[in-house]
Parts: structure tokens; sequence; C-alpha cells
């Protein structure tokens, strides 16, 4: 199991001081990788990744008593000996084999905060499924060699990578829930959020299209001091995206259910590698303020990871 | 990319030895693999890559011999290293003999050889 671990440091050339607000919301089309991560507003450090029934269950008891985070996929904690590669590319709805958990709690002082989430595509199409069946026909070509010449076989897995990288059709659904409290009969609601995500990628078309529906709630505290907040976001983005330079355009609609307001944000964004460590930014556009909401920003963003960057994340 | 090897051997009788002996093999946990077939002290390949119901020939004529079957499979599966891989026999008494394993990282192969006594 893989997961590319990225740090930048964004250097601020020149902007508003509305940047860093902006480029920490410009991901917010994506349905998040591990909601319940997300809904913390935190990072955890160690995230385990649990891959047979007997892990899963000592993570659980590491996280229940000190704290932690978990993601896992229940589907894969077991062998699925008649689960092929080819059912897997012609499966275009892959509910079970994309459903993901996470979970996680933290300590904080007395209370403790703890957060449940989960990830599903529901539905999924290959751009070119007879370009991903032609490299697998390699693949088990080169595997049928004695010793398999690993070099070949590494290369052939990497052209698989980039093909399966490239989806048609995507529907994803994510949600995530977390409670606070000093114990478990006392926890109390803290967030709430939902996403869907819709994306498109024509074949032969340079652009890729967007959807995204969100809903996210905030709940007060239980004097009234703190008022419930609620938001529903509907955003579009059109991208287009090279080995070397991501440009994005991106709308949000926003509505607070709660104070009964609307509002909105268009943005572009372009992002150009300058070196496989180092890239260009610039945004200008308007934010959901009602006033002063013109902004823009110039900077440069130098990655700190030796892992090779890849554009699509560097947001 | 590493190579994690096995060797196991199974027994299995022919039922009729006056059919024919088919293998099929498949590969589960939609990981990629590939097969190298030989008879055992022969090294001439009777197939190579996908088996699907090869024939292995009369009962009679392999009862005795040892089937040598090198399958190697590839981690291309991100949400899991783990591999799987079965072998279905036609007309012998091991029907189905499925094998488990897990390679250490994404992107390893699992080298498995199986001889297989008629």
């Amino acid at each position: 199991m893989k997961k590319c671990i990225q740090i930048y440091v964004t250097i601020l050339v020149f902007g508003s001081n509305q940047f860093y607000a902006q480029t920490a919301e410009m991901d917010e089309l994506n349905v998040p990788s591990s909601p319940a991560f997300v809904i913390l507003d935190e990072s955890p450090a160690n995230i385990e990744k649990p891959t047979n029934p007997k892990a899963l269950a000592v993570s659980l008891i590491s996280v229940g008593q000190g704290g932690g985070a978990i993601e896992f996929s229940p589907y894969w904690l077991y062998n699925h000996p008649n689960y092929t590669i080819d059912d897997e590319i012609n499966n275009h709805i892959p509910f079970w084999q994309t459903f993901a958990i996470s979970l996680a709690s933290i300590k904080e002082n007395d209370a403790t905060t703890v957060s449940t989430g989960f990830r599903v595509q529901l539905f999924r199409k290959y751009t070119d499924e007879a370009d991903i069946l032609a490299t697998r026909d390699q693949i088990v070509g080169a595997l049928s060699i004695s010793p398999p010449n690993t070099d070949n076989i590494a290369a052939l897995h990497s052209q698989l990578d980039e093909q399966r990288g490239k989806i048609k059709w995507n529907i994803e659904i994510a949600g995530a829930y977390s409670a606070i409290g000093t114990e478990v009969k006392n926890l109390t609601s803290n967030r709430l959020g939902a996403w869907m995500n819709i994306r498109h990628t024509p074949k032969g078309f340079p652009i890729d299209f967007v959807l995204l529906g969100r809903y996210s709630k905030t709940f007060g505290d239980s004097n009234n001091l703190i008022e419930d907040s609620s938001f529903i976001d509907f955003g579009a983005s059109i991208s287009k995206r090279t080995d070397n330079f991501d440009l994005q355009l991106e709308y949000v609609y926003r509505r607070d259910t709660n104070l009964d307001l609307n509002f909105d944000r268009l943005v572009f964004v372009s992002n150009y590698k300058i070196t496989d460590n180092v890239v260009a930014v610039a945004s200008f556009g308007k934010n959901f303020d009602k006033v002063q909401d013109i902004f823009t920003a110039f900077g440069i963003k130098v990655g700190l990871s030796k892992q090779t960057m890849k554009l699509d994340n560097a947001d | 990319m590493k190579i994690k090897k096995r060797t196991e051997t199974i027994s299995s009788l022919i039922n009729d030895l006056e059919q024919d002996v088919l293998l099929t093999i498949t590969f589960g946990n939609a990981q990629i693999g590939g097969n190298i077939i030989t008879w055992d002290g022969d090294e001439t390949i009777i197939k190579k890559g996908k088996v699907t119901n090869l024939n292995l020939g009369k009962g009679s004529v392999i009862k005795g011999k040892t089937l040598k079957i090198e399958s190697n499979i590839l981690d291309v599966n991100t949400q899991t290293n783990g591999v799987v891989v079965t072998y279905y026999f036609n007309n012998a008494t091991e029907s189905a003999k499925t094998f488990d394993d897990k390679v250490d990282n994404h992107g390893d192969i699992f080298s498995l050889t199986l001889y297989v006594n008629f």
C-alpha cells in the first residue's frame, strides 16, 4: 500500500492577506480521502492501515485507549480468490471494493474528540479500458518468463498505473461525523460533513470537469452560547493538467442555511513546475466575502520531500 | 521490486484414467499473474501465460508424472498487498487448491512454484 507524503513550503512573493485562506481551500472540490481526519481539522502524524481483522482489532484498541487514527477498507481485510484484475477493470460500480472507513480520536486536556468517516466510489469508468487490458496482457507475458525481468515489469506496472489513473467518469461520496466529550456517555455532536463528487475526463479532450456538492454543519454548545452553523456548497471546476503546468478555474456557490445568506467565489489558479521540487503558483479571483473580495497572489512552493512530486497533489 | 519465492507440493489422484485432465489457474485480489508450466524433469514448456482449461493429457498417460507450475504474481492492487492464486483441476481428486500470501511492498512479485504429483 503506497501513500505519498509531500511537504511544501510556500513563499509568498506578492498577494493579499487572504492568500493562505484561499490556497487552503483550493482543494475543496475534491472528496477528502480521509473524511474522519478532515472533520477533525487535524492531520494525524501516524495513520494505522490494518490489512487483516487481527491488525484491525489491535488498531481499534489502540485508538480507543490512547488516541490515534485508522483507515481501512473492510472488503480488503480478506482475500478474494475469484475477484480478478478483469473483474476490477470491468467493475463500474466498485462500491465494496472502494468503501473505506476512517476513524480518529484526539485527547486534549480532559476532553476527547472522536470522529468517523467513510468514502466510496459509486461509479467508475476508466478512460480507455482497452489500453489497460492490453497492458495487462503485456504484464502477463512478462510474468510468464522465468526468472521475470523486473525492470521490464516495473516499467509496465508504471504504465498500467498511469492508465488506471485516467478515469472517464467517477462519482464518489463521503461523510464524516465528530463528537466531543470527557467520556462516552456525555459525548455531544461537534461537526458533520457530507460530500459528493462527479468527475469527467473526456477521452481525447485535455480538460477535466468536476462537480461537487457539500454539506457541513458545526454544532453549537449545549448552553446556546455558540449557535449551530451549516453550509451547503455547490461547486464546479474545469482544469487542464500537463507534466509541467496545471490550470484550474473554480466556482463555488455557498448557502449559509442558518443566516439565510448566499455567497459565491470564483478563482483561477495556475501552477508551473520549475523543477521537480519547485512550483510557481499564481491565483486571482473573487472570494466569498461581501467586501474587499478581490484577491491576487503569486508564490513559490518548495518541496521538502525527496519523493517525486505530482502536480495534481500540489494544492 | 522484490521477488518473494515459495515452493509447494500437492498430490492429486485422477478420477477417470480414460478422461483428459484439465487445468485452469486464476489470480484473485485483482492482481496480475502469469504462469510457466512444464512436466518435472522436462524443460519443454507446455503452456505460458494465462491458463484456462489447459489439457494436460489423458489420465492414464499422466498418472505417475509430476507437473511443475511456476506462477508469478505482480501486486498491482493499491488496496492490498495480499496475493491469492487458485488451481482448478478437472477430473482430479484435488479439484481446487488455493494459496495465499503477502508481498512486502506494492509492486513486488510473488513467485509460487507448485509441484503436482498425479
